[in-house]
């Protein structure tokens, strides 16, 4: 059985190559989930992955950094492409906006700190818990919010 | 048999597809029924299709994402037997996990890394296959699978000269 990659698993930023003061860069990689990294799924298998490919490097050549239950948030693949990252892993949903913009204009590298993001340490591994269902989707606030914001409060 | 998938594209299908083909090989007759549950998450409405399906007289479940968490512990409850996906998920219950397929991304990260480090963007499909090392079986070694092949090996179960 073969499983076709193509535009699931790695979206290429452009950023300066090589070197810096003549040492190579550390290739950096921001993972972005809609799960956890233990869910026992897609977001465990990659991390994992990520994780053996560090193990192979080493950490002065490969670092990454991981979001979790990101799934309410498709801009935030969008905020890792503006980052120093050489390449975002997410999954098929997730990762479209990260897709879309890389396609459509060059990514910059302004640096600012991201909410929810993860550096990866040892530690963290198989800690955090299964992601909540509930998250995926809008609560109820959420909508009455977005309602209100659309002047629809006579409708309603 | 039941097939518990998120939504019908992607590698869920694949497998979904490929579960189905094979028990078609095994046995024609047997009946496989395919629930696409709509979400990839929503662990407790996996939970509620696997106990609908193993009602309806299903002896094997699989599925893929990360919803089925809540399929195997139905499936864990009642006995059924089941197949995993994406890693490895026999420790999740090791008395009906029979195998799973895992998943290796290594095959395609380590070429991707090669490209984009020698400045090549994207337009590159990889393909992850039991050749390539990509999909490797995982046989849970305390199941009944396991056991058997663990008693071939050591001789308690005699085979055919």
């Amino acid at each position: 059985m073969n499983k076709v990659l193509a535009g699931f698993v790695l979206v290429a930023l452009i950023v300066s190559s090589v070197a810096i003061l003549g040492m190579a860069a550390p290739f950096k990689v921001a993972f972005v989930t809609p799960s956890t990294v233990n869910d026992s799924a897609w977001s465990q298998s990659m991390y994992d992955a990520l994780v053996a490919i560090q193990n192979e490097m080493g950490e002065d050549n490969f670092q990454f950094v991981y979001s979790e239950n990101s799934s309410l948030s498709p801009m935030r693949p969008r905020r890792y492409a503006t980052t120093p990252a050489r390449a975002t892993t997410s999954s098929s949903r997730t990762g479209h906006s990260t897709v879309s913009r890389w396609l459509t204009s060059p990514p910059t590298f302004r640096t600012r700190r991201l909410p929810g993001v993860r550096r990866r340490t040892r530690s963290r591994i198989r800690e955090s818990p299964t992601s909540s269902p509930i998250s995926r989707f809008p609560s109820r606030a959420d909508t009455l919010m977005e309602c209100w914001r659309r002047s629809c409060r006579k409708a309603a | 048999m039941g097939v518990i998938g998120p939504i019908e594209t992607g590698d869920a299908k694949r497998y979904t597809e490929g579960f189905e083909a094979g028990v078609m090989a095994t046995n024609p007759n047997a009946k496989v029924s395919v629930t696409w549950t709509g979400s990839y998450s929503d662990v407790s409405l996996a939970a509620e299709t696997a106990r609908t399906m193993i009602k309806a007289g299903a002896d094997v479940l699989t599925g893929t994402s990360q919803m089925v968490i809540g399929a195997i512990g139905v499936a864990k409850k009642e006995g059924a037997i089941w197949f995993g996906y994406d890693v490895d998920q026999a420790p999740h219950a090791p008395q009906i996990v029979v195998s799973s397929v895992v998943v290796d991304w290594t095959v395609a990260l380590r070429p991707m890394i090669a490209l984009i480090q020698d400045g090549t963007m994207g337009e590159t499909v990889f393909d992850l296959t039991l050749e390539n090392g990509g999909l490797k079986i995982a046989v849970n070694a305390e199941g009944l699978v396991g056991k058997t092949i663990d008693g071939i090996i050591n001789g308690d179960i005699k085979v055919g000269e």
